[in-house]
């Protein structure tokens, strides 16, 4: 043996992993079906709250004949209505949002650091080295500020952004400006990740029921709301003007099934019907209908009794004399981050809930 | 003045009604209508003028609000010492060595603190908190207290407005009686639109005045008109002074409760450019106005703010600039008139 | 006549966690169809008994069913915190709540979990002879604490499942001096009041309309959808809240809280209209009962708060029942003042006329038509 050879076989002994076989993948790389790629588009399309304008236009141009009436209200919330043909229809509102989490620039400093404010649930944590980026295309990336670290982990003034500016003056973006984070969509057999992919993901079934809706039993009204991260202002506003019988929120219900977590919800064990969030109970007749949807589906579900997460069912039960409201949550991991991770199995679940819910002879 | 009226008038959220008579004596002489409501609000309403009016006339609410912050006694010790709870976002560092005045009679009050000599160090490293003060009229004992005021009396800061530096003046209650001050201006015009104006009540404890105002009147569109935070003076760390004194009235992109409607926003810094009248952004989502609560009546109502910069509110003193106010009343006078023109 | 113990023992006994009030429910349904005109149930699950106006003294008449009286709204919250069922772990439940607790009354709690039975439980935590001296020493913390309902892990899962509720399994207990103590008395305590309030108004005669509503999920709804929904449904003209308020108590000796026995309060301040408030204590010292003032700066924390900020706005008054240890499975109350409460509000209803009504309406004024012609002609 040479030297050389020698060399080589002591290197094969010391990282013997290089001689052994690649693991089978564990999902193939399928080609994104037209439904994620509906998706994939959803995400990546920009649309923080109060900036959800080509995020409705996307979603418009998506339900252009499929529904009977398309109309975009005061608030902005794009409303479409499916006609019923039953008998014994009854008037049934579902939303989904438009928006997704992101910032604000509230403050321009002399080399041109951005300050920001929250715009819905982000958390300061997750940001240090991501990026954002604004409606006209800039790139942001988020610091913070070094001294006195220890106190300022949680301390969302202790955040900057950076957008290549050298003063106020030249920076790309001004006071007001908006920015949702970047993230990538991927797909991963049953997984799919990406920003804004809880909200989105939901939007997309909103979508792909009134495609699928062969002939609905019901008047359904699908919202698609504004401003549901900074408090669910839309979907008060929507239900006070439809004053529906029933009101299903499409939900994102946070999964912990991963290390340390602390909730028993999963990602793949089916939508979660919501017994209660932060702000609501959920009304016992709509749990019921969403049950009885599960079992005629005969789809796997999940309960979520944990108080968390503050939907847009609140105002939605309080509007006027008030509405039976339940929630169906969208299991999703990494919550408010650029890598929100939903399952397909459990978006493709909800789909045949609503639409067995929506053809239901009566609730 | 009407401003400085204003700023005098007494009238703890909850307990609006002085600064509900100033008002109300201002606006019979140029308005046609008005109502007060189940919350003290004045729902006013000054009909289209001929010119520019559209058959079914477009409902434009602008709204300020009457309370400021303020004390309200909840009990008398037996000393004759007044307990009370604050009002309002109030800053305890601020209430020590006060004076005020209370009840309707407004009964003369001090805020007193143990004296320096009788503190230690670590005593004065802490914040007092209000439940740890009192009210001193100079009772003898609950009996002789209650001769002149009882547990539900309001006290408010015994501060008289006064004109002083470049144009500034400093009062009490600046936010809103400057937005009151402005609305009851701009009541006196004439408008191509059903001007509502909405003089609310409690919105220093949770908008509540404004939510019931905007689901009786239904506009198309609404405006408040604020004091808002100005936090100019020079700080160790280069951040947002929230808004700058003299430096325009600030219009609102975002905040703690409203996104602001853009078209609104855009058509209001658009005429001040167009006016050459000075204007500024406000900070975003800092703070909050009615508009948090009007925007959500009903099925939505687009709404923008327009506000003038005062700093120390929520003090016994704020200051304000009369050129912010001056130009803020320019300003509205100038955009109002092309607001039903908007494609909403 | 059922005695004033004996309807608080069976409102309390009837389990109703806010969003799960069908037990209670059911009882009040039975209730108000004694003792009014019309029932109905709100979407949302409300009971709204209505009592028409009725001039005369005597049985009740023919019952109209519409009319154009005033409406008066009494409520009162039927809802009670609990517990939900989170997990299941080898038998043992894992609970959250459902609306505020203080998690140190909660061990070695009796128990009654409403699975596909009602089943009996106890709320447990490990022996204290096995733990740290630390440990000890810290209160537990909910998610340490756990129920046992003596089953083995599939017999559990069995009858129990994830979003099931949870209430504390407590009779009501006779203390000294016409006081009781039991679990939910907030707000049953503040129901009682409600019903003894309709037997008085039964022959008792009245020019508003009467709308008694017990009300859904006051405990756990930022918004009490509840109240807000159900005024919103009704928009009375005057609506008043019953509900308990925080009695003098151990650890609580401040002299301004009022005191167990001493009378129902009277709320004032920022959440009661000036005018409700008055009238309310005109009837109080006309019918010489004792009474107690309670000062508010903002937020009551009742359904008052809500109320007199729905729709259009309505003038709103609050009537307290002073209550000892609230939230916790010996809430404690004086017999006397629920009685007291409904007098209060039988002096009350009894004295509104027409002209109350007009004079809640507050200022107007309207531009003389002859000046709005001259104004016109001038522009």
């Amino acid at each position: 043996m040479t030297r050389k050879e020698n060399q080589a076989a002591r290197a094969r002994a010391h990282f013997p992993a290089f001689d052994l076989p690649a693991p089978s993948p564990t999902h193939a790389a399928d080609a994104l079906t037209p439904f994620h790629q509906l998706i994939k588009r959803l995400s990546e399309t920009y649309g923080p709250s109060g900036s959800e304008e080509a995020v409705r236009e996307l979603a418009r141009a998506e339900i252009k004949g499929l529904a009977d009436q398309i109309r975009v209200d005061a608030f902005g919330n794009l409303i479409a209505l499916r006609k019923g043909a039953g008998n014994r229809r009854k008037k049934i509102m579902v939303t989904a949002p438009l928006d997704e989490p992101g910032v604000m620039v509230t403050f321009l400093d002399a080399r041109g650091f951005a300050r920001f404010g929250m715009l819905g649930a982000v958390k300061p944590l997750t940001l240090p080295g991501a990026r954002c980026q604004f409606e006209n295309g800039v790139i942001g990336v988020f610091g913070r500020e070094t001294r006195g670290a220890a106190d300022t982990e949680k301390d969302a003034d202790a955040f900057f952004l950076d957008v290549g500016a050298t003063s106020a003056q030249d920076a790309p973006v001004r006071i007001g400006d908006a920015a949702c984070l970047v993230g990538e969509f991927r797909a991963a057999g049953n997984l799919l990740c990406g920003k804004a992919l809880s909200g989105r993901a939901r939007g997309a079934i909103l979508i792909e029921t009134l495609r699928r809706l062969k002939r609905a039993t019901h008047d359904v009204y699908c919202v698609f709301t504004v401003q549901s991260q900074v408090g669910a202002r839309g979907a008060g506003a929507a239900a006070f003007a439809l004053q529906p019988d029933y009101a299903f929120v499409l939900d994102a219900t946070p999964a912990q099934d991963f290390p340390g977590g602390d909730t028993n919800l999963a990602l793949g064990k089916g939508p979660a019907i919501l017994a209660q969030d932060e702000k609501m109970i959920a009304s016992a007749a709509a749990r019921q209908v969403l049950l009885e949807a599960t079992r005629q589906t005969q789809t796997p579900y999940q309960i979520q009794a944990h108080a968390r997460g503050g939907g847009e069912g609140a105002p939605i039960q309080a509007a006027r004399e008030g509405t039976v409201t339940g929630a169906l949550g969208l299991p999703v991991r990494y919550l408010h981050t650029q890598s929100e991770m939903v399952d397909a199995r459990d978006v493709a679940n909800i789909i045949e809930i609503l639409t067995s819910v929506f053809a239901a002879k009566t609730l | 003045m009407l401003l400085e009226k204003l700023s005098n008038a007494r009238g703890v959220s909850g307990d609006e009604g002085a600064v509900r008579a100033l008002i109300t004596a201002h606006l019979r002489k140029y308005v046609d209508e008005y109502r007060i409501d189940a919350l003290g609000n004045v729902l006013a309403l000054k009909r289209a003028s001929r010119r520019g009016a559209s058959r079914v006339p477009f409902k434009l609410l602008i709204a300020a609000h009457m309370d400021e912050v303020g004390l309200l006694v909840t009990h008398i010790d037996r000393d004759g010492a007044l307990q009370f709870e604050k009002i309002g976002g109030i800053d305890d560092r601020v209430l020590p060595a006060q004076s005020v005045l209370v009840g309707k009679h407004a009964t003369p009050g001090v805020i007193g603190l143990k004296p320096r000599h009788l503190t230690t160090a670590s005593e004065r490293a802490q914040v007092v908190p209000a439940d740890a003060l009192r009210i001193d009229i100079g009772a003898t004992s609950r009996e002789d207290a209650l001769r002149v005021v009882a547990p539900g009396a309001y006290a408010t800061f015994a501060t008289t407005f006064r004109a002083f530096g470049d144009n500034c003046v400093r009062g009490k209650a600046l936010d809103d009686r400057a937005g009151c001050a402005l609305l009851c201006e701009l009541a006196r015009e004439n408008f191509p639109f059903d001007l509502y104006a909405a003089f609310t009540t409690q919105e220093e404890i949770g908008l509540r005045g404004a939510r019931v105002a905007g689901h009786a009147l239904a506009p198309d569109a609404a405006l408040v008109l604020e004091a808002t935070i100005c936090d100019d003076s020079p700080k160790s760390r280069e951040q947002s002074p929230t808004t700058r004194l003299g430096a325009g009235p600030a219009l609102t992109l975002a905040d703690g409760g409203l996104l602001a409607h853009k078209a609104l926003a855009r058509l209001l810094a658009e005429t001040a450019q167009e006016h050459k009248l000075p204007f500024q952004y406000k900070q975003p989502l800092v703070g909050g106005t009615d508009a948090g609560a009007l925007h959500r009546a009903r099925a939505g109502v687009p709404s923008a703010v327009i506000s003038i910069p005062a700093r120390y509110i929520h003090s016994p003193a704020a200051v304000i600039s009369l050129d912010d106010f001056g130009n803020a009343l320019k300003l509205a006078r100038a955009a109002l008139p092309r607001i039903p023109d908007l494609d909403f | 006549m059922p005695t004033l113990t004996d309807t608080l023992a069976k409102l309390s006994a009837a389990p109703g966690v806010s969003g799960h009030e069908n037990a209670v429910r059911a009882l009040l349904v039975r209730e108000f169809q004694k003792l009014a005109d019309t029932v109905e149930i709100t979407p949302l699950g409300s009971v709204i008994g209505i009592l028409r106006a009725q001039t005369t003294r005597g049985p009740r008449a023919a019952r109209p069913k519409s009319s154009a009286a005033p409406r008066l709204l009494v409520e009162a919250h039927m809802d009670q915190i609990g517990l939900i069922v989170t997990d299941i772990q080898d038998g043992f439940i894992r609970f959250e709540e459902i609306g505020y607790w203080d998690s140190r009354v909660l061990p070695s709690q009796n128990v009654l979990v409403h699975g596909k039975k009602t089943l009996p439980g106890v709320i447990g935590a490990r022996p204290p002879h096995v733990l740290a001296a630390a440990e000890r020493k810290r209160p537990l913390a909910l998610a340490e604490l756990f129920i046992d309902l003596g089953l083995s892990d599939a017999r559990a899962r069995e009858l129990v499942s994830v979003g099931d509720v949870i209430t504390l399994d407590r009779a009501l207990l006779s203390l000294q001096n016409e006081m009781v103590a039991s679990q939910a008395l907030d707000n049953r305590a503040g129901l009682a009041a409600l019903l003894e309030f309709l037997r008085h108004m039964q022959d008792t005669p009245r020019a508003w309309d009467i709308y008694a509503v017990a009300n859904v999920n006051e405990e756990d709804s930022p918004l009490y959808v509840g109240a807000q929904t159900a005024a919103y449904a009704i928009q009375p003209h005057i609506a008043i809240c019953l509900d308990v308020t925080h009695a003098r108590q151990v650890g609580l000796s401040d002299d301004a809280l009022p005191e167990a026995g001493q009378g129902p309060g009277i709320a004032r301040g920022a959440n009661v209209h000036p005018f409700v408030f008055d009238k309310l204590r005109q009837a109080a010292r006309r019918r010489a009962l004792p009474h107690q003032i309670t000062v508010y700066g903002s937020d009551t924390e009742t359904n008052a708060w809500i109320m007199q900020v729905t729709g259009d706005g309505i003038p709103t008054g609050l009537v307290e029942i002073p209550l000892r240890y609230m939230h916790s499975a010996v809430e404690t109350i004086a017999l006397s003042d629920i009685a007291r409460a409904a007098e209060l509000l039988q002096e009350f209803a009894a004295q509104l006329n027409a002209d109350d009504a007009r004079a809640l309406r507050g200022e107007t004024f309207v531009r003389a038509p002859a000046r709005r012609a001259r104004a016109k002609r001038r522009r």
